[in-house]
């Protein structure tokens, strides 16, 4: 199958071996329906996995992880294949390198363009770790580029998801090269994902502005001495930004060293910053940066109500009956987004004021659309990206009854249940007797909840 | 790999081959592999003789298998080609195969109909509407005045009635749906796209030839 006769599986067209390692194989595909390239087959044989529950658990995690990631500087798993010898992960194809060969090759890259590649580095790491996920190898061989000189992180097979956590809220296992190991990591303590993953950021950082490791050594021992104590020499023709920004990211204490929040009001970090929206999982919850177009909702907002709201007719009423949404298959392993709806009797003018003021309480921001209301995220500094929360939309039964639709967006699910149980709590919606024991699944923790489909509540007229 | 002496037996009765189950669907025969793992999951959920209950299919759908509902037991009644009172294997995937982002609208149009004509007719009533609307409104705990029920239902229903002859049939019901594709929503599972990587169980379990990808 190394032959240069191209080979196909499934949909793909197989080309050249593109990376080998020690279960599997990556090789460059594209599609022989659209022709479309890009892609990446990463080849297990299963023969050399053989069939040890824990590689495969591993494989399955894996898979489990990239699914969630959807951001331009991750790399994307598009879907996964599998015969009886060999499990196809089919993945985006990076063509630019790897950034430590860059490094490499160039010796070291400028602070303009290195504080480019590590504000996507940063972009990237602070999107999965909102979505629960830390690399855990974060170190350039695992930090890639496109074609266009942009950061891809690759690698999530060693992720740790939330489950993983212990009941300290520590992970709980050690993994990575130790060069980028944060000291904890090393000592074999517990530890906050987060925290270490941006001591290997610190590292990174390191390596592109000056062409060094900044803990190196041929002895593990004195090496493992080195990190624990964050013995590390800043060069001084780095500028004082710089210097300052290295030595707080490579505390070796974790919980004094920065966190995600404080590096991104870090004034060397902020210079010429501008965020990545990640790729939205649905187009109208992206957040538009037409302010014109704004303006113009809330103006049509301001001039009476009546054709602000959607109206709805019965098929559609009947349509939003949760029995009749079979999301409820998928959503177990799937921290998908959820929704709840109520009927209310009060007026969309009285709703969405209300909302707004429940939340704008909370310190969540807002922004009104057509019909809608946006929740979002509130940053501390101009320059961080807004992500949204939620959607509340209010659709029109008649004249004197509404549906209140609370759609989460992309995001920690845990404000979004906060604002949820707010804004039930404080609407006063009271809870029939056969939904009554599901205000209980609103508060938890786990996505098996969204099994129940979506929840019905009634709002009396306060 | 293990041997693989006696395939089939591991398999439940409506058991049918993924390669021809994606041939007939809008599903790739990884996807067909994945949905089986998701169908082992339900079937096993209570009677453990793989194949989908009623029981099992609640459990599913509300974390309940005792919550009985209108619009459950037609969706259920619909998944159930053969209407033995279960769902097999073969039934899950052509059904759910409506729900698929690729399908032709044509398919989804008709098994909403399907759906909302409760009694068989081969039309939606007046009266089915209503029974739905009131099935909605009780399962939101919900009570509306019989009058204004009556009004939502007759607004509705005489816009689809386009012919006016009290009765919904297929071709008003398309023309209905073509100005109201709002409708067709819950029609749609994007899930359905992201099957292998939902289920990424059956990568270990794949019994297919690479050919047959």
């Amino acid at each position: 199958m190394d032959g240069g006769e191209a080979m196909r599986v499934g949909p793909y067209l197989i080309g050249r071996t593109i990376g080998e390692g020690s279960f599997a194989k990556v090789k460059a595909a594209r599609r022989a329906d659209t022709g479309g390239a890009g892609f990446a087959l990463k080849i297990i044989l299963r023969s050399r996995v053989g069939s040890d529950l824990k590689i495969h658990d591993q494989i399955k995690r894996e898979i489990g992880t990239l699914k969630m990631l959807r951001h331009p500087n991750v790399v994307r798993l598009y879907e996964v294949l599998a015969s009886k010898t060999k499990i196809f992960l089919v993945l985006e194809h990076v063509t630019g390198g790897e950034l430590f060969d860059k490094i490499e090759s160039k010796g070291r890259i400028s602070e303009r363009e290195g504080r480019k590649l590590f504000q996507q580095l940063i972009d990237a790491v602070s999107y999965c770790h909102d979505k629960g996920v830390y690399h855990r190898d974060l170190k350039p061989e695992n930090v890639l580029l496109d074609a266009k000189g942009n950061i891809k992180i690759s690698d999530f097979g060693l992720s740790a998801l939330p489950q993983q956590i212990g009941v300290d809220g520590l992970l709980h296992t050690t993994c990575g090269s130790p060069n980028y190991v944060a000291p904890e990591v090393l000592a074999n303590r517990g530890y906050d994902g987060a925290k270490s993953d941006l001591w290997s950021c610190g590292v990174i950082l390191y390596v592109i502005l000056t062409g060094c490791l900044p803990f190196d050594d041929q002895n593990l021992t004195l090496l493992y001495h080195k990190i624990s104590k964050s013995e590390v020499h800043i060069p001084k023709w780095l500028s004082p930004g710089a210097q300052n920004l290295i030595k707080r990211m490579l505390d070796p204490n974790p919980i004094t060293r920065i966190n995600m929040d404080q590096l991104k009001e870090d004034n060397w970090f902020k210079q010429d910053y501008v965020p990545v929206m990640p790729e939205g999982d649905e187009e109208e919850d992206m957040l538009s940066d037409d302010e014109s177009c704004v303006i113009k909702e809330v103006a049509e907002a301001d001039h009476g109500h009546e054709n602000t709201h959607n109206h709805i007719n019965a098929f559609e009423l009947i349509g939003m009956c949760s029995s009749l949404d079979l999301s409820g298959f998928f959503e177990q392993e799937d921290v998908s987004e959820r929704r709840i709806r109520f009927t209310s009797t009060l007026s969309p003018k009285d709703l969405f004021d209300r909302i707004e003021e429940i939340v704008t309480e909370m310190g969540f921001h807002v922004r009104k659309g057509h019909a809608k209301l946006k929740v979002i995220q509130p940053c501390k500094g101009s320059t961080c990206p807004r992500s949204l929360l939620m959607v509340v939309e209010v659709f029109e039964i008649n004249s004197s009854l509404y549906v209140v639709e609370l759609r989460k967006s992309h995001g920690v699910s845990a404000s979004y249940r906060q604002i949820c149980a707010k804004i039930l709590d404080d609407l006063g919606v009271c809870k029939s007797a056969d939904v009554a024991t599901t205000n209980q699944s609103l508060m938890q923790e786990h996505s098996t909840a969204a099994l129940e489909g979506e929840r019905k509540f009634t709002i009396a007229a306060a | 790999m293990g041997c693989i002496p006696t395939k089939l037996a591991k398999h439940t009765p409506g058991y049918e081959d993924p390669t021809v189950l994606a041939s007939e669907t809008s599903f790739s025969v990884c996807e067909v592999e994945a949905l089986y793992e998701l169908f082992k999951k339900l079937s096993h959920s209570i009677f453990k003789d793989g194949l989908i209950h009623k029981e099992e299919f609640q459990l599913a759908l509300f974390k309940n298998s005792k919550r009985k509902n209108l619009f459950a037991d037609r969706i259920f009644d619909l998944f159930d080609i053969k209407r033995n009172g279960v769902i097999e294997f073969g039934e899950f995937v052509r059904s759910l195969n409506v729900f698929h982002p690729d399908t032709p609208t044509e398919e989804k149009i008709a098994f909403a109909f399907k759906l909302y004509d409760l009694r068989h007719t081969g039309y939606i009533e007046r009266d089915e509407l209503k029974e739905m609307v009131l099935a909605l409104l009780d399962e939101s705990g919900l009570h509306l005045s019989d009058d204004v029920v009556e009004v939502i239902v007759e607004k509705t229903f005489s816009q689809a009635d386009s012919k006016g002859d009290g009765r919904i049939d297929p071709d008003e019901w398309k023309e209905f749906v073509s100005q109201n594709p709002a409708l067709l929503k819950n029609m749609t599972l994007p899930y359905l796209k992201d099957m292998t990587m939902v289920f990424p169980s059956f990568v270990v379990n794949s019994e297919l030839d690479e050919e047959d990808l």
